[in-house]
């Protein structure tokens, strides 16, 4: 990411090296009650090679479809066109089989509700192995001793005893993290955990993201890390996408999103999140107003409706993303303006 | 600990089986008692004497009051007894055990006809929601569903029988006389009970599979990259079968009503045939005795499935009786 | 692994154009409201339930007086002779219509005591808990476990079958079904807010659950009553196919079946002409009756 920002910044045609994933005008769209809903309209943004990127928004801002169109398991009823490239192959219309291939030892995801991922009727030793004796054609005995393996990796205590065990069994952190090993299970270049730290209690929330932050080092392994908590995805993530509704509103290094939000939304959304920094008793900011239609999204910035900066060209057609620094893009016709220079090296920032 | 609540579930279940086994039977006594004109008078028709029809309620002990009936009958009952028919003066134990075997092999029959076939279309459904295929399936299971016994089973006759002679019109082999002739004679019988099983069967599939693919833990087995098959059968098929372990059981309850018509118009020597003649010559006894017999069958059969469900969900200890 | 475009395009090392954005995803919304065959359904039971009630003023032969030779074929001279003469010279058309006066009539009026009786005891059941539930659930477990056929056949042995013995009977046999629903729906509503708070401000409990509970559990419950109707419907042609139900001459749709079916081989019409009313009056209660429960039944997925 560093290499691909500095040349940017000399000249954004340069060649550059391939990401891992590349995703351009990535739309999915999604059946329901009231009509067609444009979970996601028109989103590109990329992820290299062994980087974290963090994906934020509101509930309901498409964040969990699109992780779902990445991964090509979209509901019944559901379209989704664009181009989804992983490692320069292009995963939208690929068959079933293929992709099944590529589930797994390539891609994989960790849920949002663990108790729910996992099947509560098949014990935890078939839901960890069947996926290495699928890829990597191991036998019963081997795959038992990897699985023994990974739980000690994702800090399950007594894990002869948790292959055994159902689902029902076990606590919610315990199930989330039988699930990370299973999506580890099979080494995959790049892990989309969505929202897995949600359904968990708080204090069980920071040991999982760290434990996917540590495992996602150690592995060297890309990883989208969707959340609406944004000082949760602070500290553990390279880069940070903020998401609203169907559409990315600002990428950027995890410490410029944070420390300098160039966009509308991302400042209100900023102001709006307590952290412990927070100064004890100064109100919350939180945004006016609801997400807009998902059915007839406004033309335009999405946001506009709720911005108190929103002038005549918020409502033309759609601000494109536009580089406001290097490797720092918002799609904003009156961005927040600039800060002293924040260094665009994707960083610790400590949102803790 | 576990185990104790599992065990636990199994008597409490096997209990209230027994009570409402308990309360059928004190209802069809009841019932019986209640009958206008004493059961002796019906048998015996309108000419007979005061003196006769003394004896004969004497003979079958409805001059007791009801209650003290229902012990007398529950008594026998348990020991296997279930009186004797004034009319035939067969014992009633005798005449259910002789007629068992072909009532028994219909329903297991249409049972398995019903499971198979429904398994078979509410996969294929499942597999391709909305599909062409999936409408083809559910539109033939709705016609299915609309066509009772007496129905298809002179339809059957008419189109399987009569112009293509597959198989016999009418009439039973039994077992003993050759596996193939037995089958022969009970397959028509059976898939005319089985057509609307068959047509519950895939609904409630169809839809449960359909449900349980939407869920989290079938899009994660997705993700690890499973295949359509493997998912299917090794991850959604288990946790949808529950309620169809359910259905099965009060399937029992449909079917033994059926099979009556069954066996009278394919004239088959069954439970039914016998309970309709029966009931045509005012055989109270007999009556009472294969009524009770086929409810007590039906409860057991439900307690049955309702404690097989522990054995296809290891959740039903915690979540009691889903 | 690779395709060849993508591999081209990393060889140049050439970023993937844009793809045009003219190309939207395409979805198809579910089809919701209602289908032609439901519309069809609804069609046939109008037509059924006017032939029924208009029976009388039709210019239709009586169903008991032979009005021609047995066996006609249908012919298109006379309303009565429409679908040809059954083995006693009978009109078809007008024993079918007259058989489904039994049917409705028998069904409509068991359907619409086990409606009443039912959601009474399940509101009851649901809504004060304890002994009065216990009882009700213990009752209708017992009426469940008898197979339905062989308790109206229990009750044919001992009162000699009649319309009123019939509606009675069947009434008993679908009162469970509705007891179960109405308990359900009645304990999920007396969950809610609204409820708790009435009893809570000490209302009275029958107010409460005639005035609060029981608008919101009547549509589910009347949209099961088609399928309950179909059941009994069934329940009735079984009994008079078996020669239980309603006694000759009235006409009855399952005693049609049952007396025509020895002579199926050669006329096979007498048997279809009846299976076939039997049959779309079935289907059609299926159909609105699924039809309406996805509507009105939160419970029915979909």
């Amino acid at each position: 990411m560093t290499e691909q920002s500095s040349s940017e910044q000399k000249d954004p045609r340069a060649v550059k090296p391939e990401p891992l994933l590349h995703v351009t005008h990535l739309r999915a769209y999604l059946s329901s009650r009231h009509g067609v809903v444009k979970a996601v309209d028109d989103v590109s943004f990329e992820v290299g090679h062994g980087e974290a990127m963090g994906l934020v928004g509101e509930s309901g801002s498409g964040k969990s479809v699109m992780s779902r169109a990445i991964m090509g398991l979209m509901p019944r009823r559901s379209d989704r066109t664009g181009s989804v490239l992983f490692k320069g192959r292009e995963l939208i219309g690929l068959p079933r089989k293929e992709m099944s291939e590529i589930w797994g030892p390539q891609i994989s995801m960790v849920f949002q509700d663990p108790g729910r991922s996992l099947n509560p009727v098949v014990p935890v030793e078939r839901q960890l192995t069947e996926g290495m004796r699928r890829h990597l054609g191991l036998g019963r005995s081997e795959a038992r001793g990897r699985a023994l393996q990974l739980l000690r990796e994702v800090g399950v205590s007594d894990p002869e005893r948790r292959l055994r065990n159902y689902p029902h069994e076990m606590s919610g952190g315990m199930c989330q993290r039988v699930m990370i090993a299973a999506a580890l299970a099979c080494e995959p270049d790049l892990l989309i955990a969505d929202e897995p730290t949600t359904a968990l209690d708080v204090t069980i929330q920071r040991q999982i993201l760290d434990l996917l932050r540590r495992v996602q080092r150690e592995r060297n392994m890309s990883m989208i890390l969707i959340s609406h908590n944004l000082p949760l995805v602070a500290g553990r993530t390279d880069r940070t996408a903020v998401m609203y509704a169907g559409r990315l509103a600002e990428t950027g290094s995890t410490r410029q999103v944070f420390e300098s939000p160039r966009h509308r939304y991302t400042a209100a959304l900023l102001a709006a999140t307590p952290t412990i920094t927070h100064e004890r008793h100064s109100p919350f900011r939180l945004i006016p107003g609801t997400l807009p239609n998902p059915v007839k999204p406004p033309a335009g910035c999405r946001f506009a409706a709720r911005c108190d900066h929103f002038h005549g060209p918020c409502h033309e057609l759609g601000p494109d993303m536009t580089p406001v620094a290097a490797g720092h893009h918002v799609a904003c016709a009156d961005p927040v303006p600039a800060p002293a220079a924040v260094g665009a090296r994707g960083g610790e920032h400590d949102g803790r | 600990m576990k185990r104790n609540r599992t065990a636990l579930a199994v008597v409490r279940k096997t209990g209230r089986g027994v009570l409402v086994m308990l309360l059928v039977t004190l209802a069809i006594v009841v019932l019986m008692a209640s009958a206008p004109g004493s059961v002796a008078e019906v048998i015996l028709g309108q000419n007979a004497t005061k003196a006769n029809v003394a004896a004969l309620n004497k003979e079958l002990g409805v001059d007791k009051p009801v209650f003290e009936q229902y012990t007398q009958w529950l008594s026998h009952a348990l020991r296997g007894d279930l009186g004797t028919s004034p009319l035939t003066h067969q014992s009633v134990t005798t005449a259910i055990a002789e007629r068992l075997p072909v009532t028994l092999e219909l329903t297991v029959l249409a049972v398995l006809m019903a499971l198979v076939l429904a398994v078979v279309f509410a996969v294929a459904c499942a597999s391709w929601p909305g599909s062409p295929l999936d409408r083809a399936l559910t539109a033939v299971s709705s016609v299915f569903l609309s066509v009772p016994a007496f129905i298809a089973g002179p339809v059957l006759i008419y189109f399987l029988s009569v112009r293509l002679g597959w198989f016999p019109v009418m009439g039973w082999t039994p077992i003993g006389a050759g596996f193939g002739e037995n089958l022969r004679a009970a397959i028509m019988p059976s898939l005319s009970i089985a057509l609307v099983e068959i047509a519950a069967f895939h609904r409630l599939l169809r839809t449960d599979l359909i449900g349980t693919l939407g869920e989290d833990f079938i899009g994660a087995a997705r993700a690890r990259g499973m295949s359509r098959a493997y998912v299917m059968f090794r991850h959604a098929f288990r946790p949808s079968s529950l309620s169809l372990v359910t259905m099965v059981g009060l399937s029992i309850g449909r079917l033994v009503g059926a099979t009556a018509v069954a066996e009278t118009l394919f004239s088959l020597p069954g439970l039914g045939q016998l309970l309709i003649t029966s009931i045509g010559s005012r055989d109270v006894v007999m009556v009472q005795g294969m009524v009770a017999f086929t409810g007590i069958v039906c409860v057991a059969v439900n307690t049955l499935a309702d404690i097989g469900y522990g054995v296809v969900d290891p959740r039903v200890r915690r979540v009691a009786a889903a | 692994m690779t395709t060849t475009d993508t591999a081209a395009e990393r060889a140049t090392g050439q970023p993937r154009p844009p793809v045009a954005p003219g190309r939207l995803p395409r979805v198809t919304l579910d089809r919701r409201g209602t289908s032609a065959l439901v519309r069809l359904s609804q069609g046939w039971l109008v037509l059924i339930v006017a032939l029924a009630v208009l029976a009388p003023v039709l210019p239709l032969a009586s169903y008991a007086i032979p009005i021609g030779a047995p066996h006609t074929a249908p012919d298109l001279g006379s309303f009565s002779t429409l679908l040809g003469t059954d083995g006693l010279g009978r009109s078809m058309l007008s024993r079918v219509v007259y058989g489904a006066r039994v049917s409705l009539v028998v069904g409509a009026a068991a359907c619409l005591i086990a409606f009443v009786v039912g959601t009474v005891l399940g509101l009851l059941a649901g809504y004060f808990g304890r002994w009065i539930d216990s009882v009700v659930v213990l009752v209708s477990d017992v009426m469940l476990a008898f197979p339905g056929l062989v308790l109206l056949l229990a009750l044919a042995s001992i009162f000699s079958p009649s319309v009123k013995t019939l509606i009675l009977g069947m009434g008993v046999m679908g009162v469970p079904q509705f007891v179960r629903l109405a308990r359900a729906h009645t304990l999920s509503w007396s969950a809610r807010e609204f409820v708790r708070a009435a009893k809570g401000l000490g209302a009275n409990p029958f107010r409460i659950l005639f005035r609060e509970i029981l608008p919101n559990v009547l549509p589910p419950l009347a949209s099961y009553m088609p399928i309950v109707l179909s059941h009994i419907v069934v329940a009735e042609g079984s009994l008079s196919f078996l020669g239980l139900g309603i006694p000759p001459p009235r006409p009855s749709w399952g005693g049609m079946v049952s007396a025509a079916k020895d002579s199926i081989a050669d006329q096979p019409m007498l048997v279809f002409v009846p299976a076939l009313a039997i049959f779309f009056t079935v289907f059609a209660l299926n159909q609105i009756g699924d039809h309406l429960r996805s509507r009105f039944d939160r419970t029915v997925e979909q």
